[in-house]
């Protein structure tokens, strides 16, 4: 009994390990292959280990300090509009959210250049705005749809609205609130290779700077690696959730 | 204990009041059942008391009190609640779930799983299989349980509760009620009990009271609502029949002959003497604890020995000496028998009951 309870608990965590190991070993085989075999000097030129790394490093930290920034703005935000005080503008909000999830990624970009110049901050401020309409509405998605009867047991019990908010209403939307964090994750690590655009690096450096020379070893470089990065992501996100 | 004094509840933008200067006073250890069609106010009522909604006019006392005069959030922790939907956290096992008023008070871990476990053995569900279950795990007999239990997790003396019964098969309701009927016995809390059930109305309540746009249209005993029906609205709502209604009012225990019985290995001499001394035609035959296993039939012992067991009869099913006629008539045709043994609580041998003392019961008082 207690065996076989502990072989069903090891197995997932194999899994779980595994996974990320693969993506990493797909992204450093490929990493190895361009460098040591490099279809001609200009590509030998181009790309070396620290500079995949560095522009990999930039990557993340452009990803992570705007997605971080979206989700400390829009779940409290989520919450407070959907206090009953608020009642009917969650529905608002959920309606304007969906309009701004229209406007294309690279629109935003060009308006926060013109506001906050070329470079790294515009691209953060960019992602930031981007990530915030996903995690918004699910939070506010999450929240309104727990069952009202459930909120009515809670407050028929004598549940204060601190506790119902902390036990009853962000367990129940947790998982949607969270789906509504990967989404925006996810899509900000493609969103981010535009950010080369505005010069604040990134893996979008190595495809615009491969299309500019012409090189496909270049791009394929700069776009698989986005690629597995959102895969790693949202595994890792999936895998936080369940926890 | 509970009294509503000139309660009225008009909801903003809608023509008439849902409650109607409602005046109703409701004694400790009391279940009052609210009853009337879809829409007459049951509910509004009953969340007056424990302010979900708030009365537009008139005034509820608890014990006293105003209600008014409480935070809403201790007035809840001390006021029992079941609602209409159970509305169980979904995401809680049924433990959290039940410990959730004692936790809102603050009662130490230890306390609280003692309460947890002592409640689930009291709705019987087995704490070791079901403590850490989710909602979505059981059947809706047992979530209305949880509800129950729930609700009595910090032993308010006031439960409110909402058609508790009203989303379960008939078999499962009637079983139910017996099981809170049973309970109730023990913990006599004062209840306001939400039904538009007549029949739950008059199985359940100690009081009645109709119900009908806002507006109490009679209240009294389940005796008096029956043999004395107010005006067309409630002779309707009782419909038809109300002699078997009245088979809901009186328990197997008020009408059940002695019955004798014998152990299995009673020799079928001392059986057969009891039999003739008393004029008997079978006798009851009972195992360990005075459990009925079966019956005897004196023609089958006739000018034989033995022991009483070697001719026992197939017959294992009793009522409980506090259901009501109506159960014992259901089972008596259930098991296609012209009489029924009737036990207590711990399966003992009690007595019987024939079909015809359960006409003569209903008969005799109409
Ligand atoms: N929040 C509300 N706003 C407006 N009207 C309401 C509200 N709640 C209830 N009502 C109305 O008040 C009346 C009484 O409703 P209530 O829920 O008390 O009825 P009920 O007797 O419990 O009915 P049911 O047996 O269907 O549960 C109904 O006409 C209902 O439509
Ligand atoms: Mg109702």
């Amino acid at each position: 009994m207690t065996d076989s309870g502990n072989v069903k608990k090891r197995k997932p965590v194999i899994k779980a390990v595994l996974i990320p190991l693969v993506l990493i070993f797909i992204g450093l085989s490929y990493t190895f292959y361009v460098i040591n075999y490099p279809q001609d000097k200009i590509v030998a030129d181009f790309v070396s280990y620290s500079k995949v790394f560095s522009l990999l490093k930039q990557h993340i930290v452009l990803v992570l300090v705007s997605a971080t920034a979206a989700v400390l703005v829009s779940v409290p935000l989520g919450i407070f509009l959907t206090r009953p005080k608020f009642k009917g503008l969650a529905n608002i909000f959920i309606s304007i959210v969906n309009m701004g999830q229209t406007i294309p990624s690279l629109a935003i970009l060009a308006l926060f250049v013109s506001v906050l110049g070329i470079g790294f901050k515009s691209a953060v401020f960019a992602l930031w705005i981007y990530s915030l309409l996903p995690i918004l509405n699910n939070t506010l998605v999450g929240i309104t749809g727990v069952d009202r009867y459930v909120m009515e047991a809670a407050t028929g019990m004598g549940m204060n609205p601190v506790r119902i908010l902390t036990k009853i209403e962000l367990p129940i939307a947790f998982p949607v609130i969270m789906a509504g964090i990967r989404t925006a994750a996810t899509v900000n690590i493609g969103t981010a290779t535009l950010a080369a655009f505005i010069g604040a690096g990134g893996l979008g450096d190595l495809i615009i700077a491969g299309n500019n020379i012409n090189r496909w070893q270049i791009v394929i470089l700069g776009a698989l690696l986005s690629a597995l990065l959102a895969i790693l992501a949202d595994y890792l996100m999936a895998l936080f959730e369940k926890a | 204990m509970i009294k509503f004094e000139n309660v009225t509840k008009k909801y903003p933008n809608t023509k008439n009041s849902a409650v109607n200067n409602l005046n109703l006073e409701i004694n400790e250890g009391e279940i009052c059942m609210l009853v009337g069609p879809s829409g007459c106010g049951k509910t509004t009522t009953m969340k007056m008391v424990n302010r979900l909604i708030e009365p537009t006019s008139g005034n509820i006392y608890i014990d006293g009190e105003n209600i008014m005069a409480h935070n809403p959030v201790d007035l809840r922790r001390n006021i029992g609640y079941v609602i209409q939907n159970i509305g169980l956290f979904p995401h809680m096992t049924i433990a959290e779930n039940i410990a959730t008023v004692p936790k809102e008070k603050k009662w130490d871990k230890e306390r609280i799983d003692k309460r947890v476990d002592e409640l689930l053995e009291l709705m019987e569900l087995n704490p070791e299989v079901y403590r850490n279950r989710r909602p979505s795990d059981l059947s809706g007999g047992q979530r209305q349980r949880v509800g129950v239990a729930r609700a009595l997790a910090a032993d308010p003396p006031v439960m409110l509760m909402d058609e508790p019964f009203g989303a379960l098969d008939p078999i499962t309701r009637s079983k139910l009620q017996n099981e809170f009927l049973r309970l109730q016995e023990k913990i006599r809390k004062t209840i306001i009990f939400v039904t538009h059930d007549i029949d739950e109305a008059i199985k359940m309540g100690d009081k009645i009271v109709v119900v009908k746009n806002g507006k109490i249209v009679q209240q009294g005993t389940p005796d008096d609502i029956l043999s004395n029906p107010a005006d067309e609205f409630v002779e309707n709502l009782i419909g038809g029949n109300r002699s078997i209604k009245r088979l809901n009012l009186v328990t197997c225990s008020e009408i059940m002959h002695d019955t004798f019985s014998v152990k299995m290995d009673t020799p079928l001499d001392a059986a057969r003497t009891i039999m003739l001394e008393n004029g008997l035609k079978t006798i009851a035959l009972t195992g360990q604890n005075n459990k009925l296993i079966g019956y005897a039939e004196l023609k089958d012992m006739e000018g034989k020995t033995g022991m009483s067991g070697d001719y026992k009869k197939e017959m294992e099913v009793t009522v409980d000496e506090r259901m009501s006629l109506n159960d014992a008539l259901s089972e008596m045709l259930r098991i296609g028998q012209r009489y029924i043994y009737v036990a207590d609580e711990r399966d003992n041998l009690r007595g019987w009951i024939g079909i015809n003392d359960i006409l003569n019961a209903v008969s005799i008082n109409d």
